[in-house]
C-alpha cells in the first residue's frame, strides 16, 4: 500500500487523467475505442467514403452527447494528413450563436469565412492575399447592398461583427434574402480560388482539400425550448442541403443527431458515432468481448503502469472491480469516466473497496433518476425491441427520443444493422415502474 | 451574520453532520486532487443546506489563502440574468470557486417562478458549454434543490453532458417512527432504551488501554459508551466507540453473542448516519454468525435491519426481499413484535412504491398484532400510517377517521407523534373547508 503522501499523488494524478475533454489522436490518453477489432469504425468509413470520391464529396458526422465527435473528427484529420490530404478544420461556434436560428446565407457566409480563417492558420496562401471577409465585403458592394447600412466598411468589421453582434447578422441576412443564388456563386468561387491557391502551394500531387466543420450539432437550442431554432435547422438540411456542397472540397459537418429521425434519407452519407457494444442484441444481451476489450484498453490508458494494480488491487480482483464499473457505463466513455472519477474521489484507502465501486455506481444511477411513468414505458419497449419505437416522426417524438439519446437512457449501436436498448443503469427502475403500473392498472372483468 | 444567524447555522450543522456525510468528503476531496475547470452540481433540500455547506466550503478554501466567490441570485427575474453575464463574470485571482446558488425546494410557494427562471437560464447556458469550459479555470458550482438535477440534464444536455460530479447532501435519516407526518412511520430501529452514561464508560475504558490481556473488558466498556450514546442519538460518536469494539472483540475471539450484539449496535448507528454499504456489511455478518449459532431471533433482526439500510438506499424491493424473510422467522419463534416489526416494514416499503392498497394490507395486519400484545404505541402508528396509505387511495374521510383514533392514543401515551399527527389532520381538514 503507497503511503499517505504517495497515496494522495496517486488520487490526484489518476483524478486529472480522468478529465473527459476532447483529446487529440495524439494524446497519451486516446484509446482508439471506435478502432479496434469487431468495432465499426465510423472514421475508416468517412475516410474512405473521401479516399473513394472523386474530388469531392459531403459527409455528415452526428453522434449523442458525449460520443466524442470532436476527438473522432481529430483522427479523421490526423489519418489523411498521413496520406497527404490538405484538411482545414473550422468550429461554426466561432461564428454562428447556438441558440439562433440559421439561415442557408449565414451558413454559406460562416462556411467560407472559416476556411478562409484556417487556411490563414495553416500557413496557406490567402487568395490574391484577401481573406473571405474582404471578398465578401465587395461581393455586397457590388450586389449594391449599402454596406453603411448593414453597419460596416472592411472585411476585418464585418468579421468582428459576425462574432460579436447577435442582430447583426439578422439585418446581413434580411439583406440577402432574394440574393441566394448570387451568394452561392460567390461562395463557391471562393472556394475554387481557395483550392487552386493551395495547389499552387502544395504542388498538383496531393489527393485532396478536405474542410471539417465542426460543432454545427450545436445550433439547436434547447429542444424543448426553442422550436423555431430547430425549425431553421430542419429547413437548412431539407431545403438546401445541395448548397452545402463545395466545390473541390470534401465537406464533413457535424450535426444534430436528430436528423436521422426527421429525414431517415437524408440525401447524403450520415455517420452516427455509436456506443461501444458491451452486448449483443438477442434477448440475455450475450457479452460482446469486443466492446469489452476496447473500454477495458480505456481503463488501462488512465490508470497506467502500476497505477492500475495500486489502485484496483491484486490483478483477479483488480480487473472484477474495474469490470463492474465498466458493466454499467453503457458503452459511454463519459460515464465511465464520471463512474472512475467517483471511485477516486470516495477512496480512502488503497486499494479501492467493494463498497467504493458500488457507492460510485450508485451515484451515477442517481444522475438518471428520477423517471417519469410515461419515459419508463417508452424506454421499456425500447429495450424489449431494441429499436427506437418511435411511435411518429412527429417533432414533439423526436424531441423525446432524442433526449432519450443525449441523457444516454437510451444507446445506440452498429454493427452491420443499427440498433438500440437502454442504459444498464436504468434497466431495473424502468422494469419496476413498468411493472408498478401494470399492476396498479385496472384489469377489465371478464 | 447575525448572532442569531449563526445560531440558525449551528443547528442546521448539526443536523446535517456534513463531516460524516461521504458525499461532502467526496467534494472537500475533490478541492484536494483537482486542477482548473470542473462543473459541479450540488443538490440540496433547501436554503439552510445550501447556507451550510457554502460557510463549511469557504472555510476549507480559506485555509488554503483561496475565497468562495459567490455570485448572488436572489430572484428568479436575477436568475434570468445569469446567461448575459456569466461569461463576463471575472472572479478574483485568489478565488477557489465560483458559487451560483438557487435553492427553492420543490414545495416553496415560489417555486413555480424559479423552476421556470431555471430553465430559461439553463436552456441559453447550454448554448455556452464550450465558452464556459474555456471562461474559468476553477470549479463553478451550480446548487440547487433536487429538481435542478432534472431541469440541467432534460434541458441543458450539452452542459449536463460535460458534468464533473454530482453531490448531494441531505441531513442523516433519523430512523425513529415519530419524525414523519405525510408519509407512514418508517422503521423502529428498536433503540430508544435508556443508556448508559457513556462518557463515564469512556473514562474506564482509558484506564484499560494498552493493557495486554484486557482487551475484552475494553470492549465491552466500549460498546458500553456505544450504547449510552445511541439512547442519547448521539450517533457519530455511538458508530466511533462500536466500531472500536468491535476490532477488539474480533482480535480476542470475543463469544458469538457478544459479536452479534457489538455488530447490531454498529450497523444500526450506520444507517442513522447513512453509512448504508458499512451498515449492510456488518448485518450480514451479524446474520452469518446468528445462523452459524442458531439463534433465529437475531436472524429475525439482522433481516430487518437489512431491509431498513436497503430502503435507506433507496431499494425498496431489495428492501422487501428481507422483510419478508424476518416475517417467516418471525412467525416461526412467534415473535410477535418482530413480526408487528416486519409487517410495519412491509407496509412502508410498499407505500414507497407506490402500492398504498397493499401498504394497508400490511398496516392492517400490525394493527391486530399491535392490539393483541396491547402494544398501544405500535396501535398509534399503525392506525396513522393507514390514515396516510389511504389518503393517497383519494379516501379522506376514512383517513381522518383513522388518524382521529390514532390521535387518541398518540396522547393518552404521551407520544411525542401526537403533534404532528394533530398537525396533519388539521392540514386535511383545512384542505376539505
Amino acid at each position: 500500500m503507497p503511503t499517505s503522501l504517495d497515496h494522495q499523488k496517486l488520487l490526484k494524478e489518476l483524478y486529472q487523467r480522468l478529465d473527459d475533454g476532447a483529446l487529440d489522436p495524439g494524446d497519451p490518453l486516446y484509446e482508439p475505442i471506435y478502432a479496434r477489432p469487431g468495432c465499426e469504425d465510423p472514421v475508416a468509413l468517412m475516410r474512405k467514403h473521401i479516399e473513394f470520391s472523386e474530388g469531392e464529396s459531403i459527409q455528415m458526422l452526428s453522434g449523442f452527447r458525449g460520443s466524442g465527435k470532436t476527438t473522432e473528427l481529430f483522427r479523421l484529420k490526423k489519418d489523411l494528413e498521413t496520406q497527404g490530404y490538405v484538411v482545414l478544420y473550422g468550429d461554426a461556434l466561432q461564428y454562428l450563436n447556438p441558440a439562433q436560428e440559421i439561415d442557408i446565407s449565414d451558413l454559406l457566409i460562416v462556411l467560407a469565412g472559416t476556411f478562409s480563417d484556417a487556411m490563414e492558420k495553416e500557413g496557406l496562401a490567402t487568395i490574391g492575399g484577401t481573406s473571405y471577409w474582404d471578398r465578401l465585403t465587395n461581393f455586397l458592394t457590388k450586389t449594391e447592398v449599402e454596406l453603411d447600412e448593414v453597419g460596416f466598411k472592411t472585411g476585418a468589421d464585418l468579421q468582428f461583427k459576425l462574432q460579436t453582434t447577435p442582430t447583426f447578422r439578422q439585418m446581413l441576412r434580411g439583406k440577402l434574402e432574394n440574393r441566394t443564388g448570387e451568394l452561392k456563386r460567390s461562395v463557391d468561387l471562393f472556394f475554387e480560388d481557395g483550392v487552386k491557391a493551395i495547389r499552387k502551394k502544395r504542388g498538383q500531387e496531393f489527393p485532396g482539400v478536405v474542410f471539417l466543420f465542426d460543432q454545427m450539432e450545436q445550433i439547436r437550442g434547447s429542444l424543448s425550448t426553442e422550436q423555431s431554432v430547430i425549425d431553421s435547422v430542419v429547413r437548412l438540411f431539407g431545403q438546401y442541403l445541395k448548397m452545402l456542397e463545395i466545390p473541390y472540397v470534401h465537406a464533413v459537418y457535424t450535426v444534430p443527431p436528430w436528423l436521422k429521425f426527421v429525414f431517415p434519407n437524408l440525401g447524403c452519407k450520415m455517420q452516427m458515432l455509436p456506443s461501444i457494444r458491451q452486448w449483443k442484441k438477442d434477448a440475455n444481451r450475450t457479452k460482446c468481448q469486443e466492446g469489452w476489450t476496447a473500454l477495458q484498453g480505456l481503463v488501462h490508458r488512465r490508470f497506467h503502469g502500476e497505477d492500475f494494480q495500486l489502485f484496483f488491487g491484486a490483478r483477479g480482483p483488480a480487473h472484477e472491480k474495474a469490470d463492474r464499473l465498466i458493466a454499467v457505463c453503457g458503452g459511454h466513455f463519459r460515464d465511465l469516466l464520471l463512474l472512475l472519477r467517483e471511485a477516486v474521489l470516495r477512496v480512502e484507502t488503497l486499494p479501492v473497496s467493494e463498497d467504493v465501486i458500488q457507492s460510485a455506481i450508485n451515484a451515477v444511477r442517481s444522475n438518471f433518476l428520477p423517471i417519469a411513468i410515461e419515459d419508463a414505458k417508452w424506454l421499456d419497449e425500447i429495450g424489449r425491441l431494441r429499436s427506437p419505437a418511435l411511435p411518429t416522426t412527429g417533432q414533439k417524438d423526436v424531441n423525446r427520443l432524442t433526449r432519450f439519446l443525449d441523457t444516454h437512457f437510451v444507446l445506440y449501436f452498429t454493427n452491420g444493422t443499427e440498433w438500440y436498448d437502454i442504459h444498464p443503469l436504468i434497466r431495473d427502475e424502468v422494469a419496476a415502474i413498468v411493472a408498478r403500473e401494470a399492476t396498479q392498472s385496472p384489469t377489465p372483468q371478464t | 451574520m447575525s448572532d442569531g444567524g449563526e445560531l440558525r447555522l449551528e443547528k442546521v450543522a448539526s443536523r446535517y453532520e456534513l463531516s460524516g456525510q461521504a458525499e461532502w468528503q467526496k467534494l472537500l476531496r475533490l478541492f484536494q486532487l483537482s486542477e482548473g475547470f470542473s462543473l459541479l452540481v450540488l443538490l440540496v433540500l433547501d436554503v439552510d443546506g445550501a447556507a451550510l455547506c457554502q460557510r463549511e466550503l469557504e472555510q476549507q478554501l480559506k485555509k488554503e489563502g483561496k475565497q468562495l466567490f459567490a455570485i448572488e441570485i436572489p430572484t428568479p427575474e436575477a436568475l434570468r440574468l445569469l446567461p448575459s453575464s456569466l461569461l463576463e463574470t471575472d472572479p478574483p485571482a485568489n478565488a477557489g470557486c465560483v458559487w451560483i446558488a438557487t435553492v427553492e425546494p420543490d414545495y416553496g410557494k415560489d417555486y413555480p417562478a424559479w423552476r421556470d427562471a431555471a430553465q430559461f437560464t439553463f436552456a441559453r447556458l447550454n448554448a455556452h458549454r464550450n465558452s464556459i469550459r474555456r471562461h474559468f479555470n476553477l470549479p463553478l458550482v451550480f446548487v440547487g434543490a433536487p429538481w435542478l438535477q432534472e431541469v440541467m440534464r432534460e434541458i441543458a444536455p450539452d452542459l449536463w453532458s460535460v458534468r464533473t460530479l454530482v453531490f448531494r447532501i441531505e441531513p442523516p435519516p433519523q430512523s425513529t417512527a415519530e419524525q414523519l407526518v405525510s408519509e407512514p412511520a418508517k422503521f423502529d430501529l428498536d433503540h430508544d432504551k435508556s443508556g448508559a452514561d457513556p462518557i463515564f464508560a469512556l473514562k474506564e475504558a482509558e484506564k484499560l488501554r494498552g493493557e495486554p490481556g484486557k482487551e475484552l473488558s475494553l470492549a465491552r466498556l466500549l460498546y458500553r459508551a456505544g450504547e449510552g450514546f445511541a439512547s442519547r442519538h448521539e450517533w457519530p460518536s455511538a458508530r466511533k466507540a462500536y466500531a472500536e469494539a468491535l476490532e477488539l472483540n474480533q482480535r480476542a475471539e470475543a463469544a458469538p453473542d457478544v459479536l452479534i450484539a457489538n455488530l447490531d449496535g454498529l450497523a444500526i448507528a450506520c444507517t442513522v448516519t447513512g453509512h448504508y454499504r458499512d451498515s449492510i456489511s456488518y448485518l450480514e455478518r451479524e446474520l452469518n454468525i446468528a445462523r452459524e449459532i442458531g439463534d433465529q431471533r437475531h436472524q429475525g433482526k439482522a433481516l430487518g435491519n437489512l431491509g431498513v439500510a436497503y430502503y435507506s438506499l433507496g431499494d425498496p424491493r431489495k428492501a422487501i426481499e428481507f422483510f419478508e424473510q424476518q416475517l417467516v422467522i418471525t412467525r416461526e419463534i412467534r415473535d410477535r413484535r418482530g413480526e408487528g416489526n416486519a409487517l410495519g416494514n412491509l407496509g412502508n416499503a410498499y407505500y414507497s412504491l407506490g402500492e398504498p392498497q397493499k401498504a394497508i394490507e400490511f398496516y392492517e395486519q400490525l394493527l391486530n398484532i399491535a392490539r393483541e400484545i396491547g402494544d398501544r404505541r405500535g396501535e398509534g402508528n399503525a392506525l396513522f400510517n393507514s390514515a396516510i396509505a389511504l389518503d393517497k387511495l383519494g379516501d379522506r374521510p376514512q383517513a381522518i377517521a383513522r388518524a382521529e383514533a390514532s390521535l387518541q392514543i398518540l396522547k393518552e401515551i404521551e407520544s411525542p407523534m401526537a403533534a404532528k399527527v394533530e398537525a396533519q389532520l388539521a392540514a386535511w381538514k383545512s384542505q376539505i373547508e
